[in-house]
């Protein structure tokens, strides 16, 4: 601190410092998007008013399994409420609220406010921005889609009297739990973002998935209960339905109430259509974001 | 010739006191609203606008209250500080809206004459998504003369505009005040208020804290020492002369000029001719140094 | 001066995107039963289709979906962007604001949503206008109904579209579905009620008498449009801080 003699101006040494250490890079940065997105996802570190509906649908989604997992400690092998096959679908009303409600929370704002040139002036990319925003979602979806079930294969295997030869029978169904859990986040996930990000407000965001889902489910009972030759078409209305075909295809066993039973159409074709329901998505995604000036 | 009055006007939010207890008269000609950031200018602005329900006290413009009483825009034309626009109409449009919405008898030739004024003739078919900044302020300008109100109140009309635009809105706002219109601006830009306004209101956190000429108000401050700079044909001599003076706090010599401090406005400027006399010298020039508004606005604020 | 008012709210709830997607979703519904239309079917199947398309999709989903948008848009984005200072600062009754808003709205999401329904309900049954009029009317009479209400929603919240589909989605969609008794004060029902009683027997047998639902559906008009009167009259207008 020096003071020239001629004059009183002086700037002084605050002991600001730049930063010279390591840096997390990369990675480092996708990840805090991730947990970032998670938590904004789960309403995490925000007012109770925005943990009522992701906290309310994964409890609701929680809840049948609960209850299956009670009956069976309390009661015994009686009854069969869920299997794993029909979990998802039973509880696919939640879905559409839950994505509804959470996946604007992502990437609306991040559009509106134009902030995205902050996030891509460090050593990130625009692929790099979706995937974890992509990433965090179908986490935090898959607290409807695996979470549940997995319960319910826990409880199968915790309540019965001889646990190895309860884990030897369940076990197998594990790859299908996992793979049917992961495919429903992931695809519902990318459908929900490319809708999002379409959107300007977080509010139109919310309607248009509501839409969607509302739309497709509603065109697709119809079709389903009319007949005459609609019912194979019907569940390709519904992104659930499309899902629960693909689900069907991989892993085997029909739910009842599922439009894909009794529309008589080959499996792989499910699968087929989730592909092109993904690529579309993922496509939206990808020309909406290289369309974002930095 | 119109008058907003407010008196006892006070503003509350929950427990957050915005404006407190505050009342005067705006009349004819132009009034600056000067105030730091989040002193409550524009809260002041809305309550005489109406937009605003005061909490306590009255806010009426010739006797009308402004509150709850629509038919008061006859009268008031307002320019909102947020940068608020039709995105799907042109500025032309915009403002013929608007004189329609007014009632106006001849709309178009009133929305014509408006936008002549603000000087947006050449823009005004282009939609307002691609205007600038002190393109949009201009229009907003303009849908809020295009009634011919006698009153108009400018919530920091002068945001975004660039020097030439300034200057010429303030010709604009000059030239309506001598019309007889009583306009009220608000602004943080002590400048701006400086060469525009005849009167100014210093808000300081949600209260008054002076109202008038500010030259007025710079004299009324008594327990802060008046400064004057002095030529003079030998200002050594008159420094002596002066020292002896009992109203004369400090004097000072620097650089060959005369500074002198002193407690009594009033009791200097009568009695420093005379002084000079008895010191037998010639005083060429006697000015007030630190007249400027930023005096007597940084003393407001800081008291 | 009315006039003015009429036509800047028109422009405002026509002259953008979403209005075009939700005409899109009404095409929708006229795509669906011209695509059921080409499978040939009996008249029979054709009446019922187009009935349970009609009260299904046009009145649950198209109905409330649009005057949903429509309806807290026509104040609600107003005193969102701030440009409803353009109308406050005019001398202007606060009442006859809001009427004309609710007027222009109730007129734009009856061309969303019945026009659809009427030219669905004529494709669908190849001609057969009893359908088409009857759920066409019910969603005319739906839409104002709807339209007072999210307006007065507008007007009480910031967040009126959210708490505008949490009531569609959540009370008439699941409430209104396990007790019938809070069917009273749906206004999908009231909706079906009046299609009903117009197409006889309906695809989707409402629950409520037609008298009932016009009593309680003009009171709901009446009381949500006083609200909305009110809160247009207290309405404040803060900085951009404040």
């Amino acid at each position: 601190m020096s003071t020239s003699p001629d004059s009183a101006s002086t700037i002084y040494d605050l002991g600001y410092r730049r930063y010279e250490g390591p840096r997390l890079g990369r990675r480092g940065a996708i990840g805090a998007i991730v947990g970032a997105g998670l938590r904004a996802t789960l309403g995490l570190g925000r007012g109770g008013r925005s943990k009522i509906i992701p906290w309310g649908t994964l409890v609701l989604g929680l809840l049948p399994a609960g209850v299956a997992v009670a009956i069976r400690v309390l009661v015994g092998d009686i009854v069969e409420l869920y299997s794993y096959e029909n979990y998802v679908w039973g509880i696919g009303a939640l879905l559409p609220i839950f994505i509804a409600a959470q996946a604007p929370e992502l990437v609306v704002n991040d559009l509106r406010h134009r902030v995205l040139p902050l996030y891509f002036s460090r050593p990130i990319g625009r692929a790099d921005y979706v995937a974890a925003k992509l990433a965090a979602l179908s986490l935090a979806v898959l607290g409807l889609t695996l979470l549940p079930v997995l319960v319910l294969f826990a409880g199968r295997v915790l309540a019965a009297e001889d646990l190895l030869g309860a884990l030897g029978d369940e076990i197998g169904a594990l790859p299908a739990i996992f793979g049917s859990g992961l495919i429903h986040a992931f695809v519902l996930a990318s459908l929900g973002l490319a809708i999002c990000s379409l959107a300007g407000r977080r509010a139109y965001a919310a309607g248009a998935v509501l839409a969607v889902f509302l739309i497709g489910g509603v065109i697709s009972g119809t079709l389903q209960e009319v007949g005459g030759g609609l019912e194979s078409i019907a569940p390709f209305t519904n992104p659930l339905a499309i899902l629960d075909g693909t689900r069907q295809w991989l892993f085997g066993g029909g739910v009842a109430e599922s439009p894909v039973t009794g529309a008589g159409v080959a499996l792989p074709i499910y699968g087929l259509a989730t592909a092109v329901l993904l690529g579309a998505s993922l496509a939206t995604l990808a020309v909406r974001y290289r369309g974002v000036s930095t | 010739m119109t008058v907003l009055a407010l008196a006892g006007v006070s503003r509350w939010y929950g427990n957050v006191v915005a404006v407190n207890d505050v009342s005067f008269e705006v009349g004819p000609g132009i009034t600056g609203l000067l105030g730091p950031n989040g002193a409550g200018k524009t809260t002041l602005l809305h309550l005489m606008a109406g937009f605003l329900a005061p909490s306590a006290g009255t806010v009426d413009l010739d006797g009308t209250p402004t509150w709850r009483h629509p038919e008061v825009y006859r009268g008031i034309g307002f320019v909102p500080e947020r940068e608020a626009f039709y995105p799907f109409l042109t500025a032309r449009q915009f403002v013929e809206a608007s004189a329609r919405l007014s009632g106006v008898a001849d709309p178009r030739a009133a929305t014509e004459r408006a936008i002549a004024t603000v000087g947006l003739a050449d823009a005004a078919d282009r939609g307002m998504s691609g205007y600038s900044k002190g393109m949009r302020q201009r229009a907003k300008v303009a849908a809020a003369l295009v009634h011919d109100p006698p009153t108009l109140i400018l919530d920091e009309p002068f945001n975004g505009m660039d020097p030439r635009q300034r200057l010429s809105m303030m010709d604009l706002l000059r030239a309506m005040a001598a019309d007889g219109r009583t306009i009220l601006f608000s602004s943080h830009i002590l400048e701006e208020v400086e060469r525009l306004s005849d009167r100014v209101l210093v808000v300081v956190a949600g209260r008054l804290a002076a109202a008038g000429d500010f030259r007025r108000i710079r004299r009324l401050m008594t327990d802060r020492p008046h400064q004057f700079t002095l030529r003079s044909s030998d200002d050594r001599r008159l420094a002596v002369e002066l020292m002896a003076a009992p109203d004369v706090e400090s004097v000072e010599l620097r650089d060959g000029r005369l500074t002198l401090r002193t407690a009594d406005y009033g009791a200097l400027t009568r009695g420093i001719a005379s002084a000079a006399r008895r010191a037998g010298v010639t005083l060429y020039e006697l000015r007030p140094a630190d007249e400027s508004l930023e005096s007597v606005f940084s003393y407001l604020v800081r008291r | 001066m009315t006039a003015a008012l009429v036509s800047l709210t028109f422009r405002a709830l026509l002259n953008r995107r979403r209005t075009l997607l939700l005409a899109a979703l009404g095409g929708l519904l006229v795509l669906v039963a011209g695509i059921f239309r080409l499978g040939d079917p009996s008249t029979a199947e054709a009446t019922r289709f187009t009935g349970r398309l009609a009260a299904d999709f046009g009145l649950a989903v198209l109905l409330p979906l649009v005057t949903v948008i429509v309806g807290t848009a026509a104040v609600g984005s107003e005193l969102d962007d701030g440009t409803i200072v353009y109308l406050l600062a005019r001398p202007l009754p606060r009442w006859l604001i809001v009427l004309v808003k609710l007027a222009v709205t109730w007129l734009v999401a009856t061309l969303l949503v019945a026009v659809p329904i009427l030219i669905g309900g004529l494709v669908g049954t190849a001609g057969d206008s009893e359908i088409g009029i009857g759920y066409a009317v019910a969603a005319a009479l739906g839409a104002l109904e709807y339209a007072a209400v999210f307006l007065a929603l507008s007007l009480v919240t910031s967040r009126a579209l959210v708490v505008g589909l949490a009531y569609v989605v959540v009370w008439e969609g699941v409430v209104a579905g396990l007790f019938a008794g809070t069917r009273i004060v749906s206004v999908r029902q009231h909706a079906l009620a009046v299609g009903d009683a117009i197409v006889g027997e309906g695809a989707v047998s409402a629950e409520l008498a037609l008298s009932v639902a016009l009593l309680i559906g003009g009171a709901v008009v009446v009381l949500a449009t006083a609200l909305a009167i009110r809160r247009l009259t207290m309405v404040e207008l803060r900085g951009e801080t404040g």
